[in-house]
């Protein structure tokens, strides 16, 4: 399947967009997740929660805390993505 | 002297309306707002029938964010918090070390959630998602209240099963005059409309069967009735020290005068038939409100409409007052049982009749059952002027509870 990163990213962009309630435009990727947008550790599981859904792999809880920004998690996924 | 209560912020999120002016005027109009559910029909339970809080504009109520975390008992519970306290005129956000939260929950609302997210995981085979135990904990609502605003002192949750609200709201009562608080929001919160729970409760047999005609199916102490009907819904007091009310000018509905509880140790389900402990529960709550039985002006009854409930709620009430027993009222048989959310709606209901010196008539009340002598206000409401008032919620497993309501 032809996923690009920057699909991967915007599907990343959407879900942290839908958890903190903004809009997607006042996001950026490389903002630092939890002190940009005061995310805690419950709304980053859901999150990966949700981002494994989507994808349909699962999400290691340390990859995403150790991942700093969405641009991160989209990284990440693409991997993930890519071997599965 | 004693500390006194003052009643000084309402608000609820129930079938009868999504605001107190509304809610009240469906109930004196005297109309059972219960309704066919096709979600229940469609999953095949024999009793596809509720009494639903319609739709409102949650955006006004929670941020996007804060919504992921609440389940449905939650959402209607803050947004009926929510209401109160901007009617109270207390500036929420601020609320402090001096304010609590006591919250009725009678575990309905927590079993379908609970129920939800099973299923879910069932039909989908995904993983849960994190916010399944916050959601799911019976506490959650309270502590939500507190998060939004700004409460610091305890936020308590209270399970008498259907008397749950009406015990958060009398031990709120208690916290306040035990001088650690100058104010509390009270009240109680349930939504447990889904298949496992409904069917749970016909099990029992305690659900009414008439199906093919759902508005008049909740039908308190009429001789035809044959059972409750379940509702869902939300409603919360702000109960104040009486001088902390008047320093501030805030208007106050009335007095939160008494409280009593006591227990049947008789049966998980079914009522005492005689009705010692409920009456003796009657007796706490007016003794401890220093009112005679004799100015009583009405009682809003907890009237459920089983078959056992109102025989056995008539028992304690003429055990208590004797052949004159005030008019009677039943909120049920307009928004069903509404559980936790009974208790709480209930005592709203009870303040705003004291207040407005007016009786709502019981819905699709039209004879008592033999063997009961009660004046039971149906048709019109009656205008009974100023005077105390009680109401009664009695739970499953014989946990009762009483709260007396004063003019202002």
């Amino acid at each position: 399947m032809g996923t690009s990163h920057d699909q991967i990213l915007q599907i990343v962009m959407d879900t942290v967009s839908e958890v903190v309630g903004l809009d997607p435009g006042a996001l950026t990727p490389q903002a630092n997740l939890m002190g940009e947008y005061d995310l805690d550790s419950i709304e980053l599981m859901e999150i990966g929660t949700r981002l494994e859904r989507a994808f349909m792999v699962q999400i290691e809880p340390g990859q995403l805390f150790d991942a700093e920004s969405a641009s991160d998690v989209a990284s990440y996924l693409y991997d993930k993505v890519l071997v599965a | 002297m004693r500390t006194r209560i003052a009643i000084t912020g309402l608000g609820v999120k129930t079938p009868a309306g999504l605001t107190v002016a509304e809610a009240f005027t469906t109930v004196l109009n005297g109309k059972s707002v219960v309704q066919h559910v096709d979600a229940l029909s469609e999953a095949d339970v024999a009793v596809p029938m509720a009494a639903v809080v319609p739709e409102f504009d949650i955006d006004s109520y929670f941020s996007r964010r804060e919504r992921h975390g609440l389940d449905r008992t939650a959402r209607l519970g803050l947004a009926a918090a929510i209401d109160a306290v901007a009617d109270s005129g207390l500036a929420p956000g601020k609320l402090g070390v001096r304010c609590g939260v006591c919250v009725g929950i009678g575990g309905v609302g927590t079993s379908a959630s609970i129920e939800n997210v099973v299923m879910n995981r069932i039909t989908t085979g995904k993983r849960l998602g994190p916010f399944t135990v916050p959601m799911t904990m019976p506490s959650a609502t309270a502590a939500r209240i507190a998060l939004r605003m700004g409460i610091t002192g305890p936020a308590t949750t209270y399970a008498t099963a259907c008397a749950s609200g009406t015990t958060a709201i009398g031990e709120a009562l208690r916290a306040i005059r035990s001088g650690a608080l100058d104010a509390i929001i009270a009240g109680g919160a349930e939504s447990g409309l889904t298949p496992i729970v409904i069917e749970g409760f016909q099990q029992i047999g305690v659900l009414s069967r008439r199906v093919d005609d759902p508005a008049a199916a909740s039908r308190p102490f009429d001789a035809d009735r044959d059972g409750f009907v379940m509702g869902e819904g939300a409603a919360f007091l702000i109960l104040e020290r009486w001088d902390h009310a008047l320093a501030r000018g805030a208007r106050i509905y009335a007095e939160l005068a008494g409280y009593g509880a006591t227990s049947d140790a008789s049966h998980i389900v079914a009522p005492e038939p005689t009705g010692l402990c409920a009456s003796r529960c009657i007796a706490a709550a007016l003794t401890d409100a220093r009112v005679d039985r004799v100015e009583v002006g009405h009682v809003n009854a907890h009237g459920t409409a089983t078959v056992a409930n109102d025989a056995a709620e008539a028992a304690a009430l003429t055990r208590f007052f004797g052949p004159e027993v005030p008019p009677v009222t039943a909120t049920k048989g307009i928004t069903g049982h509404m559980i936790a959310g009974a208790g709480a709606f209930e005592a709203v209901v009870t303040a705003l009749s004291v207040q407005q010196g007016m009786v709502p008539p019981v819905a699709n009340f039209e004879r008592c059952s033999d063997g009961i002598a009660l004046d039971v206000v149906a048709g019109e409401p009656q205008l009974i002027g100023s005077a105390p008032a009680i109401s009664n919620l009695f739970g499953f497993g014989g946990q009762n509870a009483t709260l007396a309501i004063s003019p202002a």
